[in-house]
């Protein structure tokens, strides 16, 4: 923050670790990154690295595509390689990008959306993402020692079990899903809290925006489903490393149980990965039919439906387990329910485009094919439902088409749409939307090319995860067809990298609200300032930024209010919802802002519990006495990777005498990473204090050692966002800005403090707004017509001042 | 509408792209559980095909007429702001919970049926044992044994237990019906049944002439002691390296075809080669140590671990269901198995030995020289 009228204030606080490990007081450079918890920061690094692993998902996909473009083909890739693909491309798709990108957003837009400065927990937020970094690390090592997880990502007992998958494959896979859980479970923990405590005065529940909404509905569902894998992973761990016989039939254990456990986690699973980009469509399509979300709370009911009614399916991806014909009717009836809610939101979406004003910006077009290829899957899924035909449709091509229509054509798009929607408040430029364009189209034809023939595969009996297949079947035309359209993805994907790099470098600035939207993440400026709101924003209404923006498109009954008056007129507290409770959160007094330190802790214990998983993969491999060799004579690292004992040391191993040898690892990352809980427990918040120099608050400007945090450069605004400092008391500037509008009525308006010192009320000339609709590509000029009235008060202001050039 | 005529119907209408008439079809029955399974689809199929009209339209239909072109300017009106309709709402769920409805009876009555032995008819019993990469198929009423092939009569249901040695299975013949897992320590069953009549009505489909090896043989070739149809299966669940090779085939056999096999499989094996040469061939057999998984009734030969080879030549196919039984295939199997299925017991136990740098050597155990390899392979072959 190097602009003139504000300065930071280190907090006086230190504690003991500080003199060991000193925390910079604003975050900067590598060391920032590493120690940020800001939710910001965060939700950047989540999306960095599941975009990453996106790619190498990608690039497993199209070894699988090559793999399998001609029948009886085998001089590319062995059986064994192709099998270890499939599994991680699954693994990684679902737990490495698809719910990453979620939490991104989670992240970085749902406190801009409630009006917080940050998540409840902010150091465990950055716990989690770090868990999420190790385990993603922990679970594509595998890949190095060649021993890559090849028992698909369901990972089915008795094949997962040490005598089936001996070797670390199996142990990599149920240690870093582990990791990853406990990162998905203690983030969504994060994420209810702040939802339920931090919410802005006045922002009631049926005030939240829709994405908002189903990130808390997804976290509820990840803190109800994770247990069961916990379980069945612990279990399987347990059956492995110290031959329980949890899954072992020939001792009494149930290889069934597996499959329960994994599904009762596995189907609210797929309802985590979809709910949030329903939030994000459900977000875009209003803004870009320029009219609300058509039923609001059938959206928000039929989310919450979804969630609950995700519990009472999961036998649907048994109904070849031989259940028995009551389970498998009542599963076969229970699924075909929770289409009806599904429904409901696709006729929602529907109704928001009728009589709408729809702008075909990328964002858009990502939402529209959402809608479309969203409900293609639930055709397929309405027929796998009916459990009769499923007999021939389950574990077929037809599966495969199915979940790649909901989790690609569904989950991917309408993430994509959100990454093109929220890229300028994030970043404060726009994607490039002839790219946008071009990307959107060869994704859309190459996805539906690779995957609707899989319908056809999958009737005409094609089982999927097979290596290769009999020319007799004649499936290869179509496995061919089904290769060029992966192509065009490819081909899309690396476009759209392209945009991504370009974009953040050298991209133009969109300037304030670009898309001119509904939700408070855009009445701050973008990117926003390290501390989201100056004031927290007294919430009126759903979509309340719009209605700032535009105060008689209102609809009175919608906030209790009598026809003859707005709040956004009067902002008397006497005429808020009942539900307003005004309680201040953030307001700043003689302390400023208080922005908390950086931390190490959090880094530090996911990379213990890191070492820690990998001293379970390689349990009695590296032996204490391997060490004193390896440090004596030196080794190659393929020798360490020995699972046969007798083999490696030339003797039998007793088994309980060596526990503690063969788990040292795992026992001191372990305790390293509680220890680093511990830690993080006793050490003070640090940080510094932001003041605003036309604030009289007692504490002067002090000069900052540490370098400004923002490097990006400052480019002049353009033109048509003309914010120009008003002084109370010049009227004259005021009315100039509204010169052009000088034919339409004004109206007065009147304002209140909400501070206690001062009880006069102020009134403001404005010109009226409504029809100041804005161009699409341009800057927001209703955004900076208010920042202009809002600089009449010298201070005390409700939004966030833009005429002050804060960069990030 | 008889079924019979529904089913053509909607054969023909999804067959005509060619694209699901595939030997494993599941769109093309021979069988009335398979023909039940695809009725059933068939409604959903247009149920959904008729939402996919109505909503889809009006989908296209706003955003051509609501695309709004060219810029937006100050002077361009809002659109109307509306939030919402109940009554649409209303209307809309139940016509949802309606159509829902409407797939619900069938699919309950379906999988009653579907799940249920049928009853006052004759039904077969085949005890079906999966394991890690091949099938092996018991009768126990009629005191048969085989591996990777088997035989059902047209007309009769037969009842599958399925169980699994190892890992999770799955038993899948598309053309007769759906699938079902195997489990260890779970006793699962299907029932399944080849129609005589859809068999006859299929038969100017199926290829008679292309009877060659590697060629698509739907019908057994004509110098087998028994004539009629061949068809296709294979494991539908993940099952290790080589699922994708773990295939079978069903001898779909009249009545008196069906007792000539049965009768067939029941005697000893013998060999079509002179004596000399067929004990040249056992003999070879058993010093490579084949006889100690694989039985050769009537013989010395008598392993269980492995498949039954007692009338491997009129087997048409080696490697369970991947490759057609010729003696170059037979031959390369046993002399390179893990190029045919990676990781398959065959090698991991039999060929497989570390050396004592713990290094593999292949063939270790068994060490074939091509001469060996012949005299097994016709041998094998000549087992009829």
């Amino acid at each position: 923050m190097s602009s003139t009228n504000m300065h930071i204030e280190p907090a006086p606080e230190k504690g003991f670790f500080d003199s060991i490990l000193p925390r910079q007081v604003e975050p900067s450079g590598v060391i920032g990154w590493l120690t940020t918890i800001d939710h910001k920061r965060i939700g950047v690094l989540y999306l960095i690295t599941a975009l990453w692993w996106f790619l190498v998902g990608g690039l497993e996909a199209m070894m699988i595509r090559w793999q399998l473009h001609k029948p009886e083909y085998q001089d590319f890739i062995s059986a064994e390689t192709y099998n270890a693909l499939f599994t991680m491309h699954g693994t990684t798709m679902i737990f490495l990008v698809i719910m990453p990108l979620a939490v991104a957003f989670f992240n970085y837009i749902m406190p801009l959306q409630i009006g917080a400065r940050d998540v409840a927990f902010p150091r465990l937020n950055a716990f989690s993402y770090w868990m999420f970094f190790f385990g993603s690390v922990l679970i594509n090592v595998s890949w190095l020692f060649g021993e890559a997880p090849n028992m698909t990502w369901v990972g089915y007992s008795p094949l997962t079990n040490s005598t089936y998958t001996p070797g670390m494959s199996g142990d990599f896979w149920v240690v870093g899903l582990q990791i990853l859980g406990v990162s998905s479970i203690v983030g969504a923990l994060n994420f209810i809290t702040t939802i339920i405590n931090m919410r802005a005065p006045g922002m009631s529940f049926m005030r939240l925006p829709v994405f908002t909404w189903m990130t808390l509905i997804t976290a509820l569902l990840v803190i109800l489903a994770f247990p069961a894998i916990t379980i069945c992973l612990v279990e399987l761990m347990f059956d492995r490393l110290f031959h329980t016989n949890f899954f072992e039939a020939s001792a009494g254990g149930l290889p069934i149980l597996w499959q329960h456990l994994f599904w009762v986690f596995g189907h609210p699973e797929v309802y985590i990965l979809i709910l949030p980009p329903m939030g994000m469509v459900s977000e875009i399509l209003p803004v870009f039919s320029r009219k609300p979300l058509f039923g609001y709370p059938l959206i928000v009911g039929s989310g919450a439906a979804i969630g609950f009614m995700g519990f009472t399916v999961w036998t649907h991806h048994m109904f070849t387990s031989g259940l028995g014909n009551i389970a498998t009717a009542a599963f076969a009836l229970t699924t075909m329910a929770i289409a009806v809610p599904t429904g409901v939101k696709i006729f929602n979406w529907i109704g928001t485009l009728y009589r709408g004003q729809l702008i075909m910006a990328t964002p858009m077009l990502f939402a529209l094919g959402f809608i479309y290829q969203f409900m293609m899957g639930g055709f397929s899924g309405l027929m796998h439902a009916n459990a009769v035909h499923d007999l021939q449709q389950h574990d077929s091509y037809f599966v495969v088409a199915h979940f790649h229509y909901v989790l690609i054509g569904g989950a991917l798009f309408g993430t994509f749409a959100g990454i093109y929607y929220w890229f300028p408040a994030v970043t404060g430029r726009k994607l490039d939307e002839a790219k946008g364009k071009f990307v959107f189209w060869f994704l859309f034809i190459g996805f539906n090319g690779a995957f609707f023939p899989m319908h056809w595969l999958g009737l005409n009996g094609m089982p999927r995860r097979i290596y290769t297949y009999s020319a007799r079947n004649d499936w290869g035309d179509l496995n061919f067809v089904v290769t060029c359209g992966a192509a065009l993805m490819a081909v899309a994907v690396i476009i759209f990298f392209f945009d991504l790099f370009k974009t953040a470098a050298t991209g133009k600035l969109a300037g304030r609200d670009p898309w001119d939207a509904r939700t408070l993440e855009w009445s701050i400026p973008n990117p926003p300032p390290v501390y989201n709101f100056k004031e927290t924003p007294h919430v009126h209404s759903l979509d309340d930024w719009w209605y700032t923006k535009y105060p008689d498109t209102l609809h009175h009954d919608d906030i209790g209010l009598d026809a003859t008056e707005s709040p956004y007129e009067d902002d008397d507290a006497s005429h808020m919802h009942p539900s307003d409770h005004v309680v201040d959160h953030g307001h700043h007094d003689e302390h400023g802002i208080h922005m908390p330190g950086g931390s190490w802790f959090p880094m530090f214990a996911a990379f213990g519990f890191f070492v820690g998983g990998m001293g379970l993969v390689f349990n009695g491999q590296f032996l204490y006495g391997d060490v004193i060799e390896i440090v004596k004579n030196g080794a190659n690292v393929s020798e360490w990777v020995r699972y046969d004992q007798m083999a490696t040391h030339g003797y039998e191993v007793p088994y309980l005498q060596t526990l503690f040898w063969r788990f040292w690892i795992a026992i001191a990352g372990g305790l390293f990473g509680v220890f680093s809980i511990f830690c993080w427990s006793m050490e003070p918040i640090g940080g510094y204090n932001i003041h605003f120099d036309d604030e009289d608050d007692g504490v002067k400007a002090k000069d900052t050692k540490t370098p400004p945090v923002q490097t990006a450069p400052v480019e002049p605004a353009p033109i048509t966002d003309p914010v120009v400092p008003v002084k109370a008391d010049d009227k004259t500037e005021v009315v100039k800005v509204e010169e052009a509008e000088a034919e339409k009525p004004k109206k007065k308006k009147k304002k209140k403090k909400s501070t206690k010192s001062d009880d006069k009320v102020e009134t403001v000339t404005v010109g009226e707004v409504e029809e100041k609709v804005l161009d699409t590509p341009e800057p927001g000029e209703a955004a900076a017509k208010l920042d202009a009235e809002k600089e009449e008060e010298s201070d005390d202001t409700n939004d966030d001042d833009s005429d002050k050039k804060e960069e990030k | 509408m008889p079924n019979r005529i529904k089913s053509l119907l909607a054969f023909l209408a999804l067959t005509t792209a060619g694209c699901v008439d595939g030997v494993q079809s599941t769109l093309d029955p021979l069988g009335p559980v398979a023909e039940r399974q695809m009725s059933t689809f068939m409604v959903t199929l247009w149920v959904s095909l008729g939402i996919f009209a109505v909503v889809g339209s009006f989908m296209v239909y706003c955003i051509v007429k609501f695309r709004h072109e060219g810029q937006i300017t100050p002077d361009t009106p809002l659109p109307e702001q509306g939030h919402g309709s109940a009554i649409t709402e209303i209307a809309l769920i139940l016509v949802s919970v309606g159509l829902v409805g409407v797939i619900a009876l069938p699919t309950v009555t379906g999988v009653f049926w579907v799940g249920t032995e049928p009853a006052n008819e004759d039904v077969m019993v085949i005890d079906v044992t999966g394991q890690q990469w091949w099938w092996k198929f018991d009768y126990p009423e009629l005191g048969v044994s085989t591996a990777n092939e088997f035989a059902i009569p047209a007309g009769r249901p037969v009842r599958f237990n399925l169980k699994s040695a190892d890992v999770q299975h799955s038993f899948w013949v598309p053309r007769l019906g759906g699938k079902m897992d195997l489990l260890p320590g779970q006793d699962n069953w299907l029932w399944l049944e080849a129609d005589p009549a859809m068999l006859a009505a299929n038969n100017d489909q199926l290829s008679t002439a292309d009877n060659e090896p590697g060629q698509r043989w739907e019908h057994l070739p004509d110098d087998y002691p028994f004539q009629g149809y061949i068809l296709y299966g294979q494991c539908a669940e993940f099952c290790g390296d080589s699922h994708a090779f773990m295939k079978f085939r069903v001898l779909v056999l009249d009545d008196a075809n069906f007792r000539k096999w049965v009768e067939w499989q029941k005697t000893d094996a013998k060999s079509t080669l002179d004596k000399e040469q067929a004990d040249a061939g056992l003999l070879a057999f058993r010093q490579n140590k084949c006889g100690s998984c694989h039985m050769i009734r009537g013989t010395s030969a008598s392993g269980q671990v492995g498949p039954d080879l007692t009338h491997f030549g009129t087997r048409t196919s080696v490697a369970a269901g991947w490759l057609e039984n010729t003696k170059e295939n037979l031959g390369h199997w046993i002399m390179n198995p893990n190029e045919v299925k990676p990781g398959n017991i065959m090698y991991k136990t039999g060929y497989l030995q570390l050396d004592e740098n713990g290094e593999e050597v292949q063939n270790y155990k068994i060490k074939l020289d091509d001469a060996a390899k012949n005299t097994i392979v016709d041998y094998l072959t000549s087992l009829e």
